[in-house]
């Protein structure tokens, strides 16, 4: 009885102890640091770890899947790290989809997260807590374009790698356009009549695929650019600011023209219950003549024309306009790449940033993507002609942060959710937007103001 | 040290690792979180004191009014339709006939079956392009044929049909396990006193019912409260906003919003409603359980 009651102690005792070392506080996490390193490496060569010590640095991403320019951008970063540290091991930690932004938050606050690791416009917020190192005085931070200014920097200081400049519009079936002797439609008037014209051939003028978020959210915000900031060359902040409203009539206008397009039928019937690959088959299937989507389309197009047996054509790009013809680009940066500030292995981390900045690695990651670099220089060649076409307007077309930058993700919400409930049918009222206003005034606290 | 003192000490050093496992894990996050349900908070930067600002909000935002009407209407939904269907099912599925036991199987099937993959399945299912607007289509009913998920009129009946659909046979097993616990005696003594059908199920079979009708009505009431997964994985809460239940706005005021602070009053709110609900339910069906 005795020998079984000072096991039942010791037992008890060492699940205590277990216990309190995980709720300890950040000295309690460093005595665990030894048993993490199996996993993080970077906690293995705190400190000692040079180009004869071997070490493993851990990357955090999302996005890296099958897709060959991905597979081509992972190898390229290992061969280049190889070349570097012959005895550095990268550890990939990729958590496709969205939990990987809440995964990564946790792993923040636990003192848990890769050395290195990939965010989504995060820099402000992850930089005003100090979880980002600085990386001012990097080769490749002279050269960023200072348009992407809120994607990098904060308070002066940068913290991250903008990987590549986004730039979302509609894209067109060249075949059809032609077919029907549409031109590029340069006023939301001349668009209208294209959808007019396609309509009646009996193809389907825009394929939507809504019950992604994302793609709705990108829609909206892509139609709204134009809108607001022909009324106000500083529309985000002017919503802000409460100069402006989500009430005004840059917003109805939107939810206006959407309702119109929903009663004439120029959106696909599906487009509330299927997700942005359907979407993306419905326009390269040739059964759609326009799609809204990001620089990957003529990539996905081309996937599509080889595995679906869909009949291929050319692609062309034109961004949203307003009734008078007025254009603004939004200036999206999908990733950032950043360093954990609780890094043991700081310079290796920089090493491996700065190989990712490299132009070898950088400019086919951009290519691959159809993304401009957000480093200046770069003279890319991009051999997907609708990628040109992409590139041409986005010289010659107005273009900056996206309004939405402001807003807090509340109001972004709300916003939204009009937009879906007008898409699906249900007559706009200006009422609605009263909500998103609300949650604006709310939720203006969670927001920080880009760097202009 | 005597028998009686070892005995306690075993039994404290038995119940100490639950304890501590359970402070940690449910006590100590339940009351963080209600600190934090008085702040500002976006799970990145710290938390700010804001008072009652969250509770009161709560009463003007649209969005959770609506959720909670959903809610609601779900739940009473569940008790209204489901509950007296699946007794009638279990009634039914008592009797001895030849396939009884593949219909018991059939119709406790979607229980077993994971809500998300059934969710999905029922997607493609009422897709506009789906099986049924295309079975509708056959019949010669093609306008009646829609986007049944993707319009705001239809998408709330349809998950409120995919809930009691789900539940049915669930709740149909434990009204049944109630049922062959009744003694046959009982019937029998019934019979010969001359009760008729309608009176030995009202004066028999429904009292001795109550200890299942108890746990029926608490689950549909908890788990109608509280539906997540099927409008989560169907519609995300949408189109705009009509189909969003309790659970779903919170987790998205939380996950999709950042507005943890909101997100964890809202929570707190709902868990109180539930814990009231409930406590009058029990109350009320306890009271009229009967022993044999």
């Amino acid at each position: 009885m005795r020998k079984r009651m000072t096991l039942l102690m010791s037992i008890t005792l060492l699940m205590a102890m277990t216990l309190s070392a995980c709720g300890g506080n950040g000295n309690g996490n460093e005595a665990q640091s030894p048993k993490a390193s199996d996993n993080s490496g970077s906690v293995e060569s705190a400190g000692s770890a040079s180009n004869d010590n071997a070490f493993t640095i851990r990357i955090g991403t999302w996005f890296i899947d099958d897709r060959p320019y991905m597979q081509e951008f992972k190898a390229n970063i290992e061969k280049a790290y190889k070349a570097k540290y012959p005895n550095g091991t990268i550890q990939w930690d990729i958590t496709l989809g969205d939990t990987y932004s809440d995964k990564l938050k946790a792993e923040l606050a636990s003192d848990t997260a890769p050395d290195v690791f990939f965010h989504q416009g995060q820099t402000a917020k992850f930089g005003e807590v100090g979880y980002l190192a600085d990386l001012t005085g990097e080769p490749w931070t002279e050269k960023l374009n200072p348009g992407t200014k809120s994607s990098y920097l904060y308070k002066d200081i940068v913290y991250s790698l903008p990987m590549g400049v986004a730039s979302s519009g509609i894209w067109y079936n060249k075949k059809i356009f032609g077919d029907l002797g549409i031109q590029v439609p340069k006023s939301w008037s001349e668009l209208e009549k294209a959808f007019s014209t396609i309509k009646a051939s009996g193809i389907t003028p825009v394929s939507a695929g809504f019950k992604d978020i994302w793609t709705a959210q990108m829609t909206f915000n892509l139609w709204m650019q134009p809108y607001g900031n022909e009324s106000s060359q500083t529309y985000g902040k002017d919503l802000y600011e409460g100069k402006k409203t989500l009430e005004g009539p840059e917003v109805q206008a939107v939810m206006t023209h959407l309702q119109d397009m929903v009663d004439k039928g120029y959106l696909n019937k599906t487009a509330l219950s299927i997700d942005w690959p359907q979407s993306a088959e419905l326009f390269t299937s040739g059964k759609a003549a326009m799609i809204v989507q990001g620089p990957w389309m003529p990539g996905t197009a081309k996937e599509n024309f080889e595995t679906k047996g869909h009949t291929a054509f050319d692609l062309g790009y034109f961004p949203f306009t307003t009734d008078k013809g007025y254009a603004k680009l939004s200036i999206g940066i999908d990733q950032s790449l950043s360093i954990n500030s609780k890094t043991k292995l700081l310079q290796q981390a920089k090493d491996l940033v700065n190989i990712i900045a490299s132009p070898e690695v950088y400019g086919p990651f951009n290519v691959g993507g159809g993304t401009v670099p957000a480093i200046q220089g770069m003279q890319l060649n991009y051999p997907d002609p609708a990628l040109n076409d992409l590139m041409k307007v986005v010289e010659e077309t107005d273009a900056g942060m996206g309004y939405e930058s402001y807003l807090p993700a509340s109001a972004m919400t709300s916003l939204v959710e009009t937009f879906t409930k007008v898409a699906s049918g249900i007559k706009f009222n200006p009422k609605d937007l009263a909500e998103a206003q609300k949650k604006l005034e709310k939720d203006k606290g969670t927001v920080i103001v880009p760097a202009e | 040290m005597n028998n009686r003192t070892r005995e306690w000490w075993t039994g404290f050093f038995f119940i100490v690792p639950a304890t501590i496992l359970f402070i940690a894990f449910v006590y100590y996050p339940f009351i963080q979180s209600i600190f934090y349900s008085f702040t500002e908070w976006d799970s990145i930067r710290p938390a700010k004191y804001i008072g009652l600002d969250n509770y009161t909000f709560l009463l003007e935002d649209s969005k959770m009014i609506n959720a909670a009407k959903n809610t609601l209407l779900i739940t009473i939904f569940g008790l209204a339709i489901q509950n007296p269907l699946s007794l009638l099912l279990a009634v039914l599925l008592n009797r001895s006939f030849r396939t009884r036991a593949f219909l018991r199987t059939a119709f406790y099937l979607p229980v077993v079956v994971s809500l998300v993959v059934t969710s999905i399945v029922w997607g493609s299912i009422l897709q506009y392009d789906g099986l049924l607007n295309g079975l509708l289509d056959k019949i010669g009913l093609a306008e009646w044929g829609r986007d049944w998920l993707g319009n705001s009129h239809t998408v709330f009946p349809t998950i409120i049909a995919l809930t009691q659909w789900q539940g049915l046979g669930y709740s149909a097993v434990i009204y049944l396990a109630g049922l062959q616990s009744i003694p046959q005696e009982l019937y029998e003594a019934a019979k010969i006193d001359g009760a008729s059908a309608r009176r030995r199920f009202f004066h028999v079979t429904l009292p001795l019912l109550m200890p299942a009708i108890t746990i029926v009505v608490f689950l549909t009431i908890v788990g109608g409260l509280k539906l997540f997964d099927i409008p989560y994985v169907m519609t995300g809460g949408g189109p705009g906003s009509s189909s969003y239940t309790l659970t779903l706005a919170i987790y998205n005021a939380a996950f999709r919003e950042n507005t943890y602070g909101y997100a964890i009053a809202a929570g707190i709110v709902l868990m109180i409603f539930i814990m009231i609900v409930t406590l009058i339910q029990l109350r009320i069906t306890r009271r009229r359980e009967v022993e044999i």
